[in-house]
């Protein structure tokens, strides 16, 4: 393709790229970022039936208060590289930081998940 | 020093607007108890919304990581609240812009994950961007675009897994203007070494990708 038909083209795809964006929002692959999609995901949840407990906020206001130091968020799938709890805490322990008792809470799920896996096989 | 936030308790803030709460959050500097006391009532208004939506992200994060990812949006937030621009009413409209803040700020840190970056702080970095404006773009597309929504939406269920994240990775850069050509090279290095594959091969799972979703509109655009 010349550099004039690949010039020509481009508004068709950054077109292209604008719906393809769209569509992801809207099948749910990331979350709503514009108020008509917000919405419209208002609708479909039923967000009186989802349970707020005291707990949970608990937790989230330790993590709050916590915050300087560092967050872990493991991912579940197979294909995910997952950083052992030893190099968790040894990173955190080279930045210098204080390992809180949420940050310690979740390393702890990082390794019973790497067990049950590895207990699985 | 006083301010009007220093002598609100919760039950006082559950009548103030989204916005005014995230403008108490702002002055955490100056009265830090009062800017936790309107982020409590900010987090119980809007969990179950959130919870709802980052539930989008279950089959990448699981149940606790679905909830982590709650908790740190709710805590960037706080972190970022002097950032948010208000409108300055509280119509539903007012509402839905703030929640789709939230959106914003959730895709940031579940894309910082899927990027092979499961380890998150909470302090800003150079690509960094969860400014409150939305993109236009998605604002107001035009009635072509709504139209080929649906078809779209078919095609995008026809991705392979593999093809669907590195979609989802490299549309996290998107800009309005210039696409999605902007993803930083250490970015890429990162999904290179998720996938165990060339940046070149990326290239191609995201072309390939793209090509499969502009031939199903093409085949199945005129229904």
């Amino acid at each position: 393709m010349s550099s004039k038909e690949n010039k020509d083209r481009k508004p068709d795809v950054r077109k292209l790229e604008r719906q393809i964006l769209r569509a992801m929002r809207a099948e749910g692959w990331l979350a709503p970022e514009t108020v008509p999609e917000v919405l419209e995901a208002e609708k479909a949840l039923a967000e009186d039936q989802m349970d707020v407990s005291d707990a949970s906020f608990e937790r989230a206001q330790a993590l709050l208060r916590s915050a300087a130091t560092a967050r872990v968020i493991p991912l579940s799938k197979p294909k995910a590289e997952r950083m052992d709890l030893s190099e968790n805490l040894a990173r955190a322990a080279r930045e210098g930081g204080t390992v809180s008792p949420e940050i310690e809470e979740r390393m702890r799920r990082d390794r019973d998940a790497a067990e049950a896996k590895n207990g699985d096989k | 020093m006083s301010s009007v936030a220093k002598q609100k308790s919760r039950t006082a803030f559950s009548s103030d607007s989204d916005e005014d709460l995230i403008f108490y959050m702002s002055l955490q500097g100056e009265d830090r108890a009062s800017a936790e006391e309107a982020w409590k009532e900010f987090y119980f208004r809007h969990r179950s919304y959130l919870v709802g939506v980052c539930k989008r992200f279950q089959s990448a994060l699981g149940d606790l990581g679905v909830e982590d990812l709650v908790q740190d949006t709710f805590v960037r937030v706080f972190k970022k609240a002097h950032t948010f621009k208000p409108l300055g009413d509280g119509s539903d409209h007012a509402r839905a812009r703030v929640r789709a803040w939230l959106g914003r700020i959730a895709n940031r840190l579940f894309l910082s994950s899927l990027r092979g970056q499961p380890r998150i702080e909470f302090v800003d970095d150079p690509y960094e961007s969860i400014g409150n404006e939305p993109a236009a773009v998605a604002n107001e597309p035009d009635s072509d675009e709504s139209e080929h929504l649906p078809v779209l939406r078919e095609a995008l269920r026809t991705l392979t897994e593999r093809e669907r994240e590195v979609l989802v990775a490299s549309y996290s850069w998107y800009e309005p203007g210039d696409g999605c050509n902007r993803m930083p090279s250490d970015e890429l290095a990162a999904l290179c070494s998720r996938f165990q594959t060339t940046a070149a091969n990326i290239r191609q799972i995201r072309s390939r990708a793209v090509g499969k979703l502009e031939k199903y509109l093409e085949d199945h655009g005129n229904k």
